[in-house]
């Protein structure tokens, strides 16, 4: 038996789902081992329209497109990733480093690899860059075109690298900086932006969309808010098999798409930058594109921000659109609570006894919060009573009965409390009665 | 009753006596020490000081002197000599004179790796200085691991995270690969056979790394005694290693007893059983405050033994608690509650399997009781050493069972005392083994020209995973080409992934235990009995595909024990065509549970059985075999033929482990009357791992010593017609089955003899 019929019948090598899309090498180019980058059928270079930008240590393959920043990419344009302001920066990314954010200092990233696994033989086989430079969106792909020429590759990488100081991306945190970072080590080489600030726009978007959207993938989000529309878009999960397609069968064809699914990344990340300058803190407009869920999910950001009156418009808002029954009561629920803090009781009373008036266990917190303000704040002690009870009353309804022990004590002894300071009360006011 | 005194009592009973084949008083040993060399930092010599250390073991300093000059050390100590320090001091010695040095520990288990981290904390906060230790393994939380990673001075790890969370990350270790200056390889001895196998190809990826980043590791192994230290070592890290092995730990006097239970029948051998025997052993010195660790050599037997033995803690008013169950299956914290009560003294009793032969502290008990012989020497010595103390007297039982091989052993004592241990075997270059770390090195870092993978050069298989499209080829480099994380599908012991959840749902649903996916067959199967700590479960479903065991508390008084249907085919033959009777090269075995006996407590009687419904099981590997050259046994009826076949298997499997001075594990057995492959009456040794560890091909080079060996088995058993001490019970073989076997072993001896005259005579001699 030969060692390769003694492997195959181990059954220790069953070729993995993605390279079993393609035939093994056949006899006869076995026997012909053509290696080396030699007789491409079809090369990159002419299947994308590219250069070969050089470096100290050979050349890299570098696509670029230049777009005005007015350039519309669906309902908007690049234009507004100039006026993302510091302040929203830090609002979003909850990162105080980005106070110094400059946005004709940032770098967009997004990275085409060999897999999503991670780890030291994932590799980077397409760097998207994007950055603004005299009024217009430079777009660069750096493409790998063989394993090889990774050195070449991060070198041109990092010279773009270098005209920055702030990246941002989609995923980036836990995928694209950490992998790239990954090659930069396996390859011996510092990247020119080291713990750059980084503002990862996945974290915001999911703050503000996941209400409404099922996923908030940038493809998600560019339907259902940008409004962009992709045709023929090569699915994530097959990218690296059309990579290693390419590297096997030499024939870039299948790349183009690739290469423009990248590039339609870009520009969406970009303008999903832009976006965000204009919601958050001192926003005016009323983007039509918002609807109710994702002012829940702005309120609830700017609730966060400690921003308690742009948060009570926002929840507002969110009621006046439309929103499922659970997050309307939700709404009214953070809104009461925030209107509380805000010391604008009437307002927060005002949906207390609206959700007080329901017939199940939801009533149990509203009914608590009207007993404290009618105990404390009103001293109406007839009205706090009420609402204890009423709120008893709701505790029943719940089916867990494990938390229901301590919260019917706590509520009794609020009861016992209401009812003594309501004796007392009508004790002190019996005299003044009988005068009258 | 201190054990001096116990002694005594069992010397002074006749009874217990007639039975004890070998009694060994060990003297107790002075320590022999030297001084801290002039050349250990001072700083760490006055923390030593501090904790009551003021000298060395002779071995300690030795091992110091052999890391000082530069070279690997293997130290081969018995278990409580120091052997900790003799790594730890020179780690430290560099990591004072160098902050930026690092080292890396491995330990077998996370449990062994907890323990050390502790040792090692206690003495750096003593040393002062600023030397993080810490563990890195599954349960270390996320945040953690990234300041690990920069910062951690001593990682400690196990081959498993070595595999899949380091190696192939390595450029997040940067720091601690630039620097890496010693790797401890502590339990050395643990790693034999497909364990070994594994680990001794992450430790060639761990060296190509270390090399990528420009560092060169000396390694410090610790091993328990086996015959080959140097050897395993050697093959392990594929270096030179210096073998310092002269213990210079002072150790109590000890007294050994091997005690064969009494035969209650003399025609058909049967012998008392060992697990009552030991039980009794066990209460008598439970009753008289000894603590006392016994050996069971299955999960069942630990289980059925701590029953009986918690029975009589309850009948003889001991505390609650007193009398404690160890084993694999145990969770985490459950263990660590056990280990800690034993260390204490609460804890008086302990039945464990050998899970608590490895390194974990649980400080030096009194005594230890074996129940059947563990199947190596170094395994015996490490479950005696469980007890005894530096000083004070201790005392070792091993009782034996009725299996040939224990009848071997207690008859034949000078056999133990005075041979040396089983060598640790690898094989690294296991072609299913390679294959996998081959796919991980080239995920790590590319192969570059005529690289070598161990010690050679492996184009023929890089070549070979280019055609499979996992690897891609430019010029004289191999690159990795998938889209998948190969290190995640390998597991390095065959048992540590897909492991069955056993689930109690007797009160809402409760995690109690696990297990690996092939003994859950026959141990988790529907209706089956688990024992967990003493208590009775019955398994009510066992869900395959989901590896869950949902059971119930209930209380019978009967457990169960479940048979397999073994089906071997040969697919290649790697010896001679042309050979007469024996042969040896690949095959599939495959596994089918097929019945349960419910078998009685106490009275060991069979009181029912049912059918197992799960999926055969399927395994690559390699077999030694001989068949009966034709006319022998053709005289024979099938039934007796059957028998005396039964019997010769009986004998081969288990004289082999004691030539092969292996695992009796390692190897199985499976006969055929008319095998479809010789086409005659045929006796499978296979290996019971995938593909081969080399024991086949030694079988069939010993195939005459082992005819002789089974041959002298049977020869010198008392027994009339069979026994399971020599062909097995006559209930399986058949009344003729003991002289059958025999007449068949002299059949396969004379025919050797008969090759062996052809030979002479074609040359002519």
């Amino acid at each position: 038996m030969s060692l390769r019929d003694r492997l195959r019948s181990l059954g220790g090598e069953k070729p993995g789902s993605t390279n079993a899309l393609a035939p093994t090498l056949s006899h006869r180019e076995r026997e012909h081992g053509e290696r080396g980058p030699a007789r491409w059928a079809w090369p990159i270079e002419s299947v994308v329209d590219g250069d070969h930008y050089p470096t100290s240590e050979g050349t890299c393959f570098v696509v670029e497109h230049r777009y005005p920043v007015s350039q519309p990419h669906g309902r908007f344009s690049l234009q507004s990733v100039l006026e993302l302001p510091p302040e929203m920066a830090v609002f979003w990314c909850r990162d105080e480093a980005l106070w110094g954010f400059d946005p004709r200092r940032a770098i967009f990233l997004d990275l085409e690899t060999t897999g999503l696994a991670g780890g030291t033989g994932t590799y980077a086989f397409l760097v998207g860059l994007g950055w603004v430079e005299d009024e217009e969106f430079c777009l660069r792909q750096y493409f790998l075109r063989e394993y090889s020429e990774e050195r070449p590759l991060l070198l041109a990488v990092n010279e773009a690298l270098g005209r920055g100081e702030t990246l941002i991306t989609y995923n980036g945190k836990c995928f694209d900086w950490p992998l790239l970072e990954t090659r930069f080590v396996y390859s011996r080489l510092r990247p020119s932006l080291s713990d750059p600030l980084h503002m990862d726009l996945l974290y915001p978007a999911r703050r503000l969309w996941r209400h409404r959207l099922e996923s908030c993938s940038l493809s998600s989000l560019e339907q259902n808010v940008l409004g962009v529309e992709r045709e023929g878009d090569v699915p994530g999960w097959l990218i690296p098999t059309l990579y290693f397609r390419y590297l096997t069968e030499r024939d870039a064809r299948p790349l183009r798409s690739v290469f423009e699914h990248n590039r339609l990344d870009l520009l969406s990340l970009a303008t999903l930058a832009g976006l965000f300058g204009q919601l958050g803190p001192g926003m005016t407009a009323e983007p039509s594109y918002l609807r109710g869920p994702d002012y829940y999910g702005l309120g609830r950001a700017l609730e966060d921000a400690g921003r308690l009156e742009e948060c009570t418009v926002c929840y507002e808002r969110a009621l006046q659109g439309e929103l499922p029954q659970a997050m309307k009561e939700q709404t009214l629920a953070r809104l009461s609570l925030v209107y509380k803090r805000l010391r604008q009781s009437q307002q927060a009373i005002d949906i207390w006894h609206r959700l007080a008036s329901r017939h199940d266990a939801g009533a149990l917190w509203p009914c608590i919060e009207l007993a404290k303000y009618y105990e404390h704040q009103a001293h109406d002690y007839r009205m706090a009573e009420e609402m204890a009870l009423r709120a008893l009353r709701a505790l029943e309804l719940r089916w867990s009965a494990s938390s229901q022990a301590q919260d019917r004590a706590d509520l009794m002894r609020r009861l016992h409390r209401i009812r003594s300071k309501r004796q007392r009360s009508t004790c002190r006011s019996l005299p003044a009665e009988s005068e009258t | 009753m201190n054990v001096s005194q116990f002694v005594d009592h069992l010397l002074a009973d006749r009874a217990f006596r007639s039975c004890v084949t070998a009694h060994q008083r060990m003297p107790p040993r002075a320590g022999k020490y030297r001084e801290f060399p002039s050349t250990v930092d001072r700083r760490l010599v006055a923390a030593l000081g501090r904790r009551g250390i003021h000298r060395l073991y002779e071995h300690q300093a030795l091992a110091w002197e052999t890391a000082a000059a530069g070279k690997n050390v293997v130290v081969v100590t018995p278990t409580a000599s120091g052997k900790t320090l003799c790594y730890n001091l020179p780690v430290l010695d560099a990591i004072a004179r160098d902050p930026g040095a690092r080292a890396l520990y491995l330990f077998p288990t996370k449990a062994l790796a907890q323990d050390q981290m502790n040792e090692l904390h206690d003495l750096v906060n003593e040393l002062g200085l600023d030397i993080k230790t810490h563990t890195y393994d599954g349960d270390t939380p996320a945040n953690a691991r990234r300041l690990i990673r920069s910062a951690g001075h001593i990682v400690i790890t196990n081959p498993d995270m070595l595999h899949t969370g380091i190696l192939p990350h390595h450029t997040k270790w940067i720091r601690l690969f630039e620097n890496l200056r010693y790797v401890v390889l502590d339990e050395m001895h643990g790693y034999r056979g497909v364990f070994g196998s594994h680990l001794a190809n992450v430790i060639r990826r761990l060296k190509r790394v270390c090399a990528f980043y420009g560092s060169r590791p000396q390694f410090i192994c610790s091993s328990a005694t086996i015959a080959n230290p140097g050897e395993l070592a050697g093959r392990l890290i594929e270096e030179d290693v210096e073998v310092v092995d002269r213990n210079g730990a002072p150790s109590g006097e000890r007294h050994v007893f091997f005690y064969n239970p009494p035969l209650l029948d003399r025609q058909l051998g049967i012998r008392r059983s060992a697990l009552l025997a030991a039980k009794e052993l066990a209460s008598d010195l439970l009753a008289n405050q000894v603590q006392t660790i016994v050996f069971g050599r299955s999960r069942l037997s630990v289980e059925v033994l701590l029953t009986y033995l918690q029975e009589e803690a309850r009948r003889r008013k001991l505390p609650e608690g007193a009398v404690r169950g160890y084993r694999g299956g145990y969770l985490p914290l459950q263990r660590r509650e056990i280990e800690r009560g034993l260390r204490e003294g609460k804890v008086l009793g302990v039945v464990s399997t050998n899970a608590l032969e490895l390194g974990i502290d649980i400080g030096g008990l009194d005594a230890s009781v074996l129940v059947g012989y563990p199947g190596t020497i170094a395994s015996a010595w490490q479950q005696m050493g469980r007890a005894g103390r530096r000083s004070t007297v201790s005392l070792s039982i091993m009782v034996a069972t009725s299996s040939p091989l224990d009848q071997f052993i207690v008859n034949h004592p000078e056999y133990f005392f005075s041979q040396a241990p089983e060598n640790g075997l690898v094989n690294p270059d296991n072609l299913l083994i390679l294959m996998s770390h081959l796919k991980c090195a080239a995920f790590e870092l590319p192969f570059e020209g005529e690289e070598p993978f161990g010690p050679r050069f492996q184009g023929e298989m890089l070549n070979y995973l280019e055609e499979e499209r996992i690897l891609h080829r430019h010029g004289d480099r191999w690159y990795w080409m998938s889209d998948s994380f190969p290190a995640e599908k390998i597991s390095l012991r065959t048992a540590a992934m897909d492991n069955f959840v056993i689930i109690d749902t007797t009160e809402g649903a409760r995690v109690i235990g696990e297990m690996d996916r092939f003994a859950a067959p026959m141990l988790l199967h529907e209706e089956a009995i688990y024992l967990h700590e003493g208590q009775q479960y019955q398994v009510e479903k066992l869900d395959w595909e989901e590896k869950k065991a949902y059971v119930r508390r209930v209380n019978v008084d009967y457990y169960t024990d479940a048979s397999l249907a073994v089906n071997l085919k040969v697919l290649d033959v790697f010896s001679e065509p042309g050979e007469s009777v024996r042969g040896y090269g690949e095959v599939m075995v495959s596994f089918l549970p097929t019945i349960f006996k419910k078998i009685k407590l106490h009275t060991h009687e069979n009181v029912g059985w049912g059918q197992i419904h799960l999926p055969e099981q399927e395994m690559h590997t390699t077999a030694y075999w001989l068949h009966l050259p034709s006319p022998l046994g053709d005289d024979l009826g099938r039934d007796e033929l059957q028998g005396g076949l039964l019997g010769l298997a009986h004998l081969l499997v288990n004289v082999a482990p004691m030539f092969l001075m292996c695992d009796p594990r390692d190897i199985q057995v499976t006969a055929e009357v008319r095998s479809p492959f010789t086409g005659r009456p045929t006796v499978y040794l296979y290996e019971n791992f995938p593909e081969t560890l080399g024991f086949s091909e030694k079988l069939y080079g010993m195939h005459r010593m082992l005819l002789e060996g089974a041959l002298d088995l049977v020869q010198d058993c008392p027994c009339e017609s069979g026994c399971p001490s020599c062909v097995g019970p006559v209930v399986e073989v058949g009344e003729e089955g003991k002289k059958i076997a025999r007449r068949l072993l002299e059949g396969l001896l004379s025919e050797e003899g008969k090759v062996k005259n052809e030979e002479r005579e074609a040359l002519g001699l």
